[in-house]
């Protein structure tokens, strides 16, 4: 914890409870200025819902939040206007030309007249808009809508921005560009997003929080998360054509704690292994001389890290048996929901 | 405020929406006006054969207002169906609602746009009294209360429509109930003309405030009714944009 100087966020304890239902459970946590913060987690985790806390969308059931110095209760307005939100499925007024819907949104968030243009222009400018900002919403491609939706976020030039699944529905290469803007923005503003995709946070974020079931699993660097849940090394050996006892010889190298055969190996009579060790061992030295000694063909070995998404299985599985009913519902309704417009 | 008062203009009138609904309302009270006016000359005929005039403010200027303030029953709730259940289909409610301005702005907001479109309607229905005024000397008074009562039931009329848009994502749901509403309106002032209704009952009718003020009889009662009743539609619909806060 810091000193609240450079603290833009501090949200303590919250909770939000519909009826008896509790979807965000005694969350806290702090976020620095000028961080970019990842909230990871499944379907249903909570993201959304603390988000909405966050923007004052709703206010908790339990707990607190100050943003930039004003709490979300006492000074909601001040809030809202310190806040830049992007929300899921990127809700716009289709019937607006992009620089119209820009404007309304300066002009809500109370940009006064006189600089009303110009940070409109810096806006369809830093969301590389200029080319569309004269075509209606509606006729606009994917991509464009999000940025448009980034766009009216950042018209009012908040300290904070939260975007809620920034990236979902786009393709690849929209996908690059949306991370990019993002990354370039976190220059200049804390930022906030929501995402169950992971390279997302490891390519974006300084830091992670790992929500499940509206709590908190795991905070941390995506850096230190990976080492934190490194359990032992892992080394993968592709064998041509290896004898039976090969499992057991393996076995038989010092340190080794397990070999597994894998099925993933799809060249002709070849059979890969999955070698686990202690992570304060390293075996692939061993291991490659074994081969050669026992006169086999080594036809691959590499060291394997466990990676973040491995690490995020782990912790959200661990976490409870029961999950994916409600959250694959709740999905296909979002799905259904986007092809409705 | 302003901002959204702004956007929601813009939508009205960059969409067919307001065109059509002005264009259509001209043509049914022009229709009206014409008979009327055609209807009001031949009685005078008969009426001047005896010794007696006609006024044309009690004969005709008053039912045409009369049958402007009905008309918006039916006008208004097409109006008023999409103002919140558009927005909440959209999404773009959510986002509105985490910017920095007032659950009352914003209705408020929408209130006006809606006005204005209504204020530019009945200011082209004016071209009726105006050619009317060419054929016989108006009261321009009684005009002027009967158009102030008509702003004020359509102050209602769309409060009431804006309420019932807040309350679900379907605009179906919004125009059926405010219809419901207009037809509840129109049949307690109906039954007040019978005579059925006991005493003071009809009185729950707008249309029966809007006929006092048709007849140029500007009553604090009844500015003070409309006032209340848009008032309380106003403070409904806030409740219901409240309501997310417990029910998510």
């Amino acid at each position: 914890m810091s000193t609240s100087s450079s603290c833009m966020i501090r949200a303590e304890q919250l909770t939000k409870r519909f009826g008896q239902r509790t979807v965000v459970d005694s969350v806290s946590f702090t976020v620095e200025k000028g961080e970019v913060l990842g909230f990871l987690g499944p379907n249903a985790a909570g993201k959304t819902t603390t988000m909405k806390m966050l923007t004052c969308y709703f206010p908790p059931s339990e707990g607190n939040i100050t943003v930039n110095g004003y709490n979300i209760l006492e000074n909601s307005l001040e809030v809202r206007r310190s806040i830049g939100f992007l929300p899921e499925n990127v809700p716009l007024y289709t019937d607006m030309t992009v620089r119209e819907y820009l404007e309304f949104a300066a002009r809500a968030k109370g940009v006064g007249r006189s600089e009303l243009k110009s940070k409109v222009e810096r806006a369809l400018e830093r969301c590389n808009l200029g080319n569309v900002r004269n075509q209606l919403i509606a006729t606009i491609s994917r991509g464009y809508k999000q940025r448009v939706g980034i766009g009216q976020a950042i018209v009012n030039e908040p300290p904070v921005l939260i975007f809620d699944e920034p990236t979902v529905g786009l393709d690849p290469a929209q996908i690059k560009d949306i991370r990019e803007l993002i990354k370039d923005l976190g220059k200049t503003s804390t930022v906030i997003l929501s995402t169950h995709i992971l390279p997302e946070v490891s390519l974006t974020c300084n830091r992670i929080i790992i929500l499940n079931h509206g709590k908190v699993v795991a905070t941390d660097t995506p850096d230190n998360l990976e080492r934190k849940m490194q359990k032992g090394n892992h080394y993968r050996v592709v064998l041509l054509n290896p004898p039976g006892n090969a499992v057991k010889t393996l076995r038989s190298i010092a340190g080794v704690t397990a070999v597994t055969v894998l099925d993933d190996e799809q060249r002709e009579g070849h059979i890969a292994y999955r070698i686990d060790t202690p992570s304060d061992v390293d075996a692939s030295g061993l291991i490659a001389s074994t081969v050669v000694e026992n006169g086999w063909t080594l036809a691959g070995l590499q060291t394997e890290k466990m990676s973040l998404e491995d690490i995020f299985i782990d912790l959200v599985k661990s976490d409870d048996p029961v999950s994916d009913s409600g959250d694959g519902a709740s999905g296909a309704n979002a799905d259904a929901a986007g092809e409705d417009k | 405020m302003y901002a959204v008062f702004l956007r929601e203009v813009k939508s009205y009138f960059g969409s067919l929406t307001a065109w059509v609904l002005i264009a259509v309302y001209l043509l049914v009270t022009g229709i009206f006006s014409s008979y009327g006016i055609e209807g009001f000359a031949r009685w005078s005929m008969t009426a001047m054969q005896g010794s007696e005039s006609l006024n044309i403010n009690e004969v005709l200027v008053q039912n045409l207002l009369s049958t402007y303030g009905f008309l918006l029953l039916i006008f208004i709730p097409m109006l008023t169906m999409r103002l919140f259940a558009g927005e909440r289909r959209a999404g773009t409610l959510d986002l509105l609602l985490t910017y920095p301005i007032t659950e009352m702005q914003i209705i408020l907001g929408k209130l006006f746009a809606a006005l204005a479109v209504v204020a530019l309607l009945l200011v082209l229905t004016l071209s009726s009294f105006i050619i009317m005024h060419r054929l016989t000397p108006l009261d321009w008074a009684a005009v002027a209360s009967g158009y102030t009562g008509l702003l004020l039931l359509a102050v209602c009329l769309i409060s009431m429509g804006m309420w019932a848009s807040s309350l679900s994502s379907s605009q179906i749901v919004a125009v059926s109930l405010s219809f419901f509403g207009g037809f509840m309106i129109w049949i307690f002032s109906a039954l007040d003309q019978t005579g059925i209704l006991k005493e003071r009952f009809g009185d729950l009718s707008a249309l029966s405030h809007l006929n006092n003020l048709t007849k140029g009889l500007v009553d604090t009662q009844d500015v003070v009714y409309f006032l209340a009743f848009a008032a309380l539609f106003l403070f409904l619909t806030a409740r219901v944009l409240e309501s997310r806060k417990w029910r998510g």
